[in-house]
């Protein structure tokens, strides 16, 4: 179920809401159960992000539908205790990272989980479904494909996502800084791929300079600041030098 | 090159809709526009609207897109003639594709 939903919002561009309700449910019963065996609910609830909500409602659905205890009445705890723990302004709720909600023995979901595994207790819900239309392993990949390619609206999602990635890189002005910087090098290179960024001192202050790849193969450090953009030589550290690092060119803005 | 600005190159890429120009020039180009890299390479005063040249790089070829106020062409090189243009209808009636295909909100 989560190959299916995930080729049908990636590949098919199908929205949530053109989903079977049911399907996206599993998946995200699915993401809890991975989530809590890996960090905890606290690690739900932050790696949910901005769809906790979302994935708060389908959890609740699910568990309320499968009536399997104790899944279920954690399920319900989680949701008691996230509606009591929302920022009143923002809505969000207040958990630091790597913060667990108080008030539940999680060692109790990991017993429940090795006795009855949540994930036999999603599977045989899923099995009962009416929609559902066994395939073979080997046949599998290929429905995905023609179920993907199904979405009317796909073509046209296609081209919004690809000009708002078009956009984005002709607006945002972190990427047409470092751009700028890097072009204006004596020998002008195309930004590739943006990597981390870190502290660097560079002409004697501490900044934060991001590692660029560029087309030609080389690195550069670039910074973006409110008044400038700068592509730097990028010296690897176990090389000796006076000046670590020399300014290749810079954009002003 | 001086004068190059940043906020100026964005304050025209959004006054051009230079995005939806990029992505119908490739299109028309027969170039997947996916995994396109663009960047702001120069702008260049005009009295009728300044011009901006952009870089462009896709399908492991450098090309050059020249935007103005009318719409944008793609050059495979310095000086070749455009390999696709584009102009402010087409522009429009790409945009009304485009807001069909919106997933701007779009919880899973």
């Amino acid at each position: 179920m989560v190959d299916f939903v995930n080729a049908m919002t990636s590949q098919g561009l199908y929205t949530r809401d053109e989903l079977l309700p049911k399907a996206t449910q599993a998946f995200h019963a699915d993401f809890y159960l991975a989530q809590v065996n890996n960090g905890g609910h606290g690690q739900f609830i932050h790696n949910s992000r901005d769809n906790i909500d979302y994935a708060l409602a389908d959890v609740q659905a699910a568990l309320t539908v499968i009536q399997a205890e104790p899944y279920t009445s954690i399920g319900e705890w989680l949701i008691a205790w996230c509606q009591s723990h929302r920022d009143p302004v923002t809505g969000k709720i207040a958990l630091k990272t790597r913060e667990q909600p108080d008030g539940l023995d999680i060692l109790e979901f990991y017993a429940a989980d090795k006795a009855s595994p949540f994930r036999s207790v999603l599977g045989r819900w899923i099995a009962t479904w009416p929609e559902l239309r066994p395939v073979d392993d080997a046949d599998y990949p290929e429905a995905l494909r023609v179920a993907a390619s199904m979405n009317p609206l796909r073509e046209a999602r296609q081209q919004w996502k690809s000009v708002t990635r078009l956009r984005q890189q002709t607006t945002d002005r972190f990427l047409v800084g470092v751009g700028l910087a890097c072009v204006k090098i004596e020998r002008p290179e195309l930004r590739v791929e943006i990597g981390a960024g870190q502290g660097v001192e560079i002409n004697g202050q501490k900044e934060l300079a991001f590692h660029v790849h560029t087309n030609r193969g080389l690195n550069r450090f670039c910074v973006v600041k409110p008044d400038y953009a700068a592509a730097y030589e990028y010296i690897p550290a176990d090389i000796p030098t006076r000046s670590s690092r020399a300014p290749v060119r810079s954009s002003r803005a | 090159m001086s004068g190059l600005l940043i906020d100026d190159v964005i304050a025209l890429a959004k006054k051009y809709r230079t995005g939806l120009a990029i992505d119908l020039l490739l299109r028309r180009a027969k170039i997947v526009p996916d995994k396109a890299l663009v960047i702001a390479h120069a702008v260049v005063p005009s009295p009728d609207g300044d011009l901006v040249r952009w870089m462009l790089y896709a399908e492991n070829h450098v090309m050059a897109v020249l935007n103005t106020p009318d719409g944008a062409a793609l050059l495979p090189g310095e000086s070749a003639q455009p390999i696709a243009t584009v102009g402010v209808r087409d522009l429009n009636a790409h945009a009304d594709l485009i807001g069909a295909g919106s997933m701007e909100a779009n919880p899973l």
